[in-house]
């Protein structure tokens, strides 16, 4: 049986212009990425800020093309935005924002927001009641307008618009990170019971590893346009075996029990860098405690290593890397 | 016990005549690292607003915020002045728009200077860079003529910082300071914190939403919700064994980061809003453990260990480690 959603080796750049008066530079957002997700399992990509996650989103839904690779949706290739045979496929896939009220029309009631698709692809608009209730809202919430409703509310609404159509395919890009503690609770809860009920694939992109951990049944991480490591999100959390993952998973703030021993905390020098301005080589290698002349020079491909088979793009993943070396200072990157 | 650097004492803020602060009693030592936390509206940050009198001026507050003795509340602004950005600094969520965008940042950082502690000319450029290069500015000596766009996010929150240390204060309030962040520049500002905490002996009042930045970076804790601190523990303590069930909640709310993946405790429905605020405890309606006692009257703090209390019905002070998060 082939995969729900198979991206192969996609790229997707843009041009930006330099200051006034300067030419345009190209920025890779997405450099040679592929991806699968199966039918009723949740792929988690995780990445800091304009690492390209959302554009990863949006190549996956086929709101936009790759400049090279292929997106393969049920076995079949992707229609080419705004073709006709694309408008149907829509039905079949949907996306959650980070921002509900964003993504909501302040000036509909939430019924006519969740009938809207149902009208648009013809079919049965007396579903709109058992979709409010099916995401946890009540009957009397479709003649309120977003401003009405609390930010979980909201997000509901959002979640119900999206599986108006019985999609297949759900990609949610920080859904939860404008959400408060206990209400993110309440939406991964919800996205885990939704694809239990109905079975659809999910592209769950966020920063946060804590909830992807929570709803994912891979994860993979992204750094500067590429995948640097993929696996089970308990593999990758717990033995990460990409240098970044390791600080990535580092960083993430918890009580220290007492009594427990940890190990000291990464902190990587310097920012991320400008994916306009893209390291040679590996494009970790900057901020890396063990990076070597191979790792300036040649960009590492992502393939299983010899030892456990961890997918991971890393030229020293075979090698012995001692945490230790992290708490060396590392040469400052301005 | 040596007296309190910082005490509040039955603090109420209202907005319109809808409650924002029903009744806030904290207290902060020397050099001590407090960390707020709670949802959003819980008045966490209109708190530290209303204690330096920065509240617009439709806000009502009553109650009383001393600083080493001396009343806050209703002060001269000439005294507010002097502790505001000086004995008192504070540093918010977004860097980019707390700095000014048309002037170079170490301009901004002498006029604190100059400000707060009367250095002028050559040697608060001096200073601007020392600060610069103590927040891990790389290359201090040129950036100083840098404006805040040329900065990172990351970057001009270490600006912030810098500017908040200007006056040499004995205590920062950090407003959200990572919550714009990415995860790896929030350990590092959270690192220059405590770094710079150790170095100074500074007190820091963390505000944030997010409990592992602050078990991360604090000694002592306070859980806000509704405009109340609902319980105050050491930070170890509250980790350990929560008493009010809304912490419980709020820790059980947490994706666990190992053991099997269990479903998480969400609490259900929503905070409750200032204009349709319980007669009781405000957390009643959505609380597990309610009873009929808890919609009749508000709770008082209870004791529920050393330097723990908690207000609620359901905490005995007996019980101590009983509870455990779920």
């Amino acid at each position: 049986m082939t995969a729900l959603l198979e991206a192969r080796g996609i790229s997707r750049s843009y041009r930006l212009r330099r200051g006034i008066l300067g030419g345009s530079v190209e920025v890779r957002a997405v450099d040679h990425v592929s991806l699968t997700i199966e039918r009723g399992r949740t792929l988690g990509l995780v990445g800091e800020s304009g690492c390209g996650k959302s554009t990863t989103g949006r190549l996956a839904l086929g709101l936009e093309a790759p400049d090279s690779g292929e997106v393969r949706f049920d076995g079949a290739p992707m229609p080419s935005p705004n073709s006709a045979e694309w408008r149907r496929s829509r039905a079949r896939m949907q996306m959650v924002f980070q921002d509900p009220l964003g993504a909501l029309d302040r000036r509909l009631p939430i019924g006519a927001q969740v009938a809207e698709p149902l009208e648009i692809h013809g079919l049965d608009t007396t579903r709109v009641i058992p979709l409010l209730e099916s995401v946890g809202l009540r009957r009397d919430h479709a003649d309120r307008y977003p401003h009405e409703l609390s930010g979980g509310q909201r997000q509901r609404a959002v979640l119900a618009r999206a599986l108006a159509t019985d999609p297949a395919f759900l990609v949610c890009d920080e859904p939860i990170s404008a959400l408060d503690v206990s209400i993110q609770a309440q939406v991964m809860n919800l996205l885990t019971d939704i694809q239990a009920e109905r079975g659809v694939g999910m592209l769950f992109i966020s920063h946060d590893l804590r909830a992807v951990r929570q709803v994912s049944h891979r994860v993979a991480v992204m750094y500067l346009g590429r995948i640097v490591e993929e696996g089970e999100p308990d593999a990758v959390l717990h033995r990460p075996a990409h240098p970044y993952s390791r600080a990535l998973v580092s960083a993430i703030p918890q009580p220290r029990r007492a009594g427990a021993k940890f190990a000291p905390r990464i902190v990587l020098q310097g920012d991320p860098p400008n994916p306009a301005d893209r390291p040679s080589g590996c494009a970790f290698h900057p901020r890396c405690a063990f990076a070597t002349e191979i790792c300036r020079a040649v960009v590492p491909e992502l393939a299983p290593r010899a030892s456990d088979g961890r997918t991971v793009a890393c030229h020293r993943a075979d090698d012995d890397l001692p945490a230790e070396a992290w708490t060396k200072p590392l040469e400052r990157v301005a | 016990m040596t007296a309190p650097l910082v005490s509040l004492r039955d603090l109420h803020v209202s907005f319109d005549g809808q409650p924002a602060l029903r009744g806030i009693d904290l207290d902060l030592a020397r050099g001590e690292a407090l960390g707020l936390v709670g949802e959003s509206g819980c008045g966490k940050s209109v708190t530290w607003l209303a204690a330096l009198g920065l509240l617009p001026g439709k806000a009502r507050i009553t109650g009383s915020v001393t600083l080493d003795g001396q009343e806050l509340l209703g002060a001269p602004t000439s005294t507010l002045e002097r502790v505001r950005g000086g004995r008192v600094a504070m540093i918010f969520q977004d860097p980019a728009s707390s700095l000014n965008p048309v002037h170079r940042v170490g301009t901004q950082i002498t006029e604190a200077l100059a400000l707060h502690r009367g250095i002028t000319g050559a040697a608060a450029r001096a200073e601007a860079q020392r600060l610069l290069d103590l927040v891990g500015i790389p290359d201090a000596a040129r950036r100083v003529d840098a404006y805040p766009h040329e900065f990172s996010g990351g970057q001009n929150q270490r600006v912030m910082i810098a500017m908040a240390l200007a006056g040499d204060p004995e205590m920062l309030v950090a407003d959200e300071p990572t919550t714009a962040l990415d995860v790896t520049i929030q350990a590092q500002i959270l690192e220059l914190l405590r770094a710079l905490r150790r170095e100074r002996n500074m007190a820091l009042v963390l505000i944030s939403h997010d409990l592992g930045v602050v078990a991360d970076s604090c000694e002592r804790v306070a859980v806000m919700y509704a405009g109340r601190i609902v319980e105050e523990a050491p930070v170890q303590r509250l980790f350990d064994g929560p008493a009010h069930p809304y912490a419980q909640g709020l820790l059980g709310a947490l994706p666990p980061l190992d053991g099997a993946r269990r479903r998480l405790s969400a609490i259900p429905g929503g905070v409750p809003e200032p204009w349709a605020m319980p007669k009781g405890c405000a957390f009643a309606p959505r609380c597990p453990a309610r009873m009929g006692a808890c919609e009749a009257e508000m709770p008082g703090d209870i004791p529920v260990g050393p330097a723990h209390r908690a207000a609620c019905l359901r905490v005995s002070p007996a019980r101590q480690h009983a509870m455990q998060p779920a």
